[in-house]
């Protein structure tokens, strides 16, 4: 029994707590009572893996339905593996404590390309072929969802199956499948069958065809009967689907360790450069009751004392004011405290900050993206620098005195001026604060600028441009280094490396998992921890599998390329990302679609939703 | 205002769960069981949650105490349904009274007892049982004690151990000892003790201490893995913590 081994061995590793499960409101039915067990599987540690709102939904949402189990598994951290490989312990679930072979079904969630190394670690320690093609009829079906699910191809030799789009239906019409194809199992026959659920993809049906310059001649179906493209799907009506009255309540502290009521999906801004506003269109809102009353449900059932807000722009909810106040009232009394993920720059931001914040002034994170007016047009960051005079003039004036401004450097189309441009705003906020004369404004001051390498992701209107060479991200690292000699401004940057080898997962195809599986078997995993992440191991890897790390990072694609993840259709027309990407060449801004249908071309999908 | 004063215990896996784990397990658990908790003022509102001693992660316990403050008139009876139903089961109810606005549980406290349980290698199994024999007649036991930032300092052991009793050697069996680095098959056997050690704000000895110099003591080579759990806690005189005022 592994629970007896766990015994023996916690008391090895650092954050035991983070293996031991038996957290309130984790779910373990009686075996008799379970026909289909599934894994939701996290490559990323369990502090990291427990703040993902998706992890909370489809757990408590297959776990209502008779004879299916939800059970989690992380990412161990390197002290706990070494001890389970030398205790013989396989990677094991937090609810049943079996191995991960012993499940039906093993989910990945793709959150992140650097967490993907742990997925071929998690699988190889579980007990499961790391190949696909490896895996017989009594191996488990291993799938994957979330956002890098929209580009597949990187893991196509190791994933079964992929579930495109939101998970909330598919996964429990998959899990029924499986559970009406239990008796003799056939996976062949399994993988057939669920090809024909909308929003399925089984990368083994299809085959890809490569010119002589090593981009893609042709993406057919192999079998039958599988759809040429893969529609992604979508819950209609959040307020018609399903959301928990409940959450697991870890006992170790996480890094979002707070109850989460989910107040839309989908982002009317249209920035060119964010993947999760493309392919979470259209907008679909939950209503202000609805929130309040999912809020109050889940603050009592879990004991939080923290309450969230989440969505990609909080404050763009149409019932935002409301909502916030019926919020403050109801956890006055209780003295629950409400987070809010996105500010933006504007007064309605600080007018809300103000009601939710009555007493503690905590740090407040704005994210103006790029330093110059030219810039911020490109990548249709509709901010200007009078919104960002004016909204750092109200919160000084009111007494806050801590600020992060995060940008991007290496966006398309950027020159040293507009990197400039980013010194530039950390001056003007120290200078807006020195203008300030209020009684409540704070003497002390701390600005941090936050620059992060910029990865080009797939169904953005950027999803043709070059990344930055590492040359060109450190040269410009290097210029804010001496540009900013301010003494209360902070610089941080992130390292250029890790974002390279990003960006060519972000875009990769099917060749390049041989590079995936050589770094794993060299060591890599954590890559997306500075003390783990090698680029030596990345480089190396690539080099010696054949992989040009340039043809997939740095080199410029023509419109009439077949892109990797063409296949998949995220609701956004081709032409669309093609008319916005040759708006950002001119400068030309696009209006929120709040205002205005753009012609985006997820209408036409689904018949009116937005 | 009232103030609770509880007995629970901490088992099972659960005691992998450290000093913070424990503090945030009350709140929401008692935040679930709408027990009405009384707040700090403050920037910050935290309820008032007072532990006697954090227990160290890895031992268990069946006699922890702990005291919140709670609104006045609250109806006390309902704490062990609110344990049964808003805490794990290895974190369990045992009793609870009403204190008047007493000391801090923690500058009350003096003693603890334990139940140890030690696996040494057969090799050192003889000279382990002498040591812990012999004890009572040594004048003096050092052990050198590493904190974090600091130098490593020698204390001396003795007068904080009031009891180290042998209560059980067991069978000598096989067993896998297990490192980051191998898994090893040794013969150990298990010396079940008990212990009464010095506990407290004023005085602490960790049974982990206690025992690493027993085993430097003798020469002891190899693992001998501790499992500890704590039995009951006093104030001065050796009376029972919980019915202190």
């Amino acid at each position: 029994m592994i629970i007896e081994k766990l015994d023996a061995i916690l008391d090895l590793v650092e954050k035991p707590a983070r293996y031991i499960g038996m957290e309130m409101h984790s779910v373990i039915k009686p075996d008799n009572e379970v026909n289909v067990r599934f894994a939701f599987a996290f490559p990323d540690t369990y502090e990291v893996g427990m703040s993902h709102l998706g992890l909370h939904i489809l757990y408590q949402l297959i776990n209502k339905e008779a004879g299916l189990q939800c059970e989690r598994v992380f990412a161990p951290w390197p002290d706990m593996e070494a001890v389970m490989r030398s205790a013989d312990i396989p990677l094991y679930t937090l609810e049943s404590y079996r191995p991960l072979s012993e499940m039906d079904v093993v989910g990945f969630t793709l959150q992140y390309e650097l967490s993907y190394t742990n997925i071929l670690n998690m699988l190889e320690l579980g007990g499961i072929p790391v190949l696909s093609a490896d895996r017989g009829n009594h191996d488990p079906v291993v799938i994957a969802g979330g956002p890098c699910a929209f580009n597949p191809e990187p893991l196509a030799d190791i994933i079964d199956l992929f579930v495109i789009g939101e998970g909330e239906e598919v996964t429990l019409e998959l899990l029924r499948l499986y559970e009406s194809m239990k008796p003799n199992f056939d996976r062949n026959a399994f993988l057939k069958q669920a090809a024909q659920i909308e929003g399925i993809y089984v990368p083994s049906f299809y085959q890809v065809r490569y010119n002589e310059d090593g981009t893609l001649a042709a993406f057919e179906p192999l079998e039958p009967g599988v759809p040429a493209k893969i529609r992604k799907r979508l819950m209609k009506d959040l307020n018609q689907s399903y959301f928990p009255d409940k959450f697991i309540v870890p006992f170790i502290d996480t890094v979002h360790d707070r109850a989460m009521v989910e107040l839309f999906r989908g982002c009317t801004r249209g920035c060119r450069f964010c993947q999760a506003g493309m392919i979470y269109r259209p907008i679909r809102e939950r209503s202000a009751d609805e929130v309040v009353r999912l809020s109050e449900t889940l603050l009592s059932t879990t004991g939080y004392e923290e309450l969230s807000l989440t969505s990609l722009s909080t404050l763009d909810h149409s019932e935002i004011r409301p909502t916030i106040e019926a919020l403050s009232k109801l956890n006055e009394d209780a003295k629950i405290g409400l987070s809010l993920p996105s500010l933006r720059l504007d007064s309605f931001s600080v007018e809300v900050l103000k009601e939710i914040q009555k007493v503690r002034k905590t740090g407040l994170t704005f994210a103006p993206e790029a330093g110059s007016q030219r810039m911020r047009d490109i990548i249709n960051k509709n901010v200007d620098e009078q919104d960002l005079t004016e909204t750092m003039r109200q919160i000084f004036e009111l007494g806050w005195d801590k600020v992060k401004l995060y940008f991007m450097i290496g966006l398309p189309f950027e020159t040293m001026e507009d990197v400039d441009g980013i010194a530039g705003l950390g001056d003007l906020v120290t200078y807006v604060h020195k203008r300030v004369s209020s009684v409540h404004k704070s003497k002390g001051l701390s600005v941090t600028v936050s620059a992060s390498c910029f990865v080009p992701k797939p169904f953005t209107p950027f999803q043709w441009e070059p990344q930055d060479s590492l040359e060109q991200f450190k040269e410009k690292q290097r210029y804010l280094k001496q540009r900013i000699t301010n003494k209360k401004i902070k610089f941080s940057y992130h390292d250029a490396e890790t974002s390279r080898v990003e960006a060519v997962f972000a875009r990769g195809d099917r060749r390049i998992s041989k590079g995936l599986i050589e770094a794993w078997k060299n060591g890599a995993r954590f890559d997306g921890w500075n003390d783990y992440f090698s680029y030596e191991r990345w480089t190396e890897a690539f080099e010696k599998t054949g992989i040009d790390m340039d043809f997939y990072a740095t080199r410029k694609r023509s419109y009439s390329e077949l892109l990797p993840w063409d296949h998949i259709d995220a609701g956004v027309d081709k032409h669309f990302l093609v008319a916005e990407n040759e708006n950002a060449k001119s400068g030309t801004t696009t209006q929120d679609c709040r205002d205005g249908c753009i012609g985006c071309g997820v209408n036409v999908c689904w018949g009116g939703l937005c | 205002m009232a103030l609770l004063r509880i007995e629970y215990t901490k088992t099972g896996l659960l005691r992998y769960l450290g000093h913070l784990d424990m503090v945030r397990l009350f709140e929401r658990g008692l935040r679930r069981g709408k027990v009405p908790l009384l707040f700090s003022q403050g920037f910050n509102p935290h309820p008032k949650i007072a532990f006697a001693a954090p227990l160290s992660v890895g031992y268990s316990s069946e006699a922890e105490l702990v005291e919140i403050e709670v609104e006045e008139g609250c109806d006390d009876q309902q704490l062990e349904t609110v344990f049964q139903t808003c805490f794990p089961a290895e974190v369990a109810y045992r009793r609870h009274r009403l204190v008047a606005q007493s000391k801090s549980l923690m500058s009350l406290m003096r003693l603890s007892d334990y139940q140890l349980t030690w696996s040494v290698p057969e090799a050192s199994c003889q000279s382990a049982v002498e040591a812990i024999e012999g004890l009572p007649g040594l004048v003096s036991l050092t052990a050198i004690k590493k904190s974090k930032g600091k130098k490593d300092k020698e204390i001396e052991l003795k007068p904080m151990v009031h009891q180290l009793k042998l209560l059980e050697k067991g069978e000598t069996t096989v067993r896998k000892t297990v490192t980051a680095a191998a898994a090893v098959e040794v013969a150990v056997c298990e010396l079940r003790l008990f212990a009464t050690l010095d506990a407290g704000s004023e005085s602490n000895l960790k049974p982990d201490l206690l025992m690493a110099a027993i085993a430097s003591s003798i020469g002891l080579e190899g693992e001998a893995p501790l499992r500890v759990h704590r039995t009951a806690l006093y104030g001065e005189g050796g009376k029972a913590l919980f019915e202190m005022e």
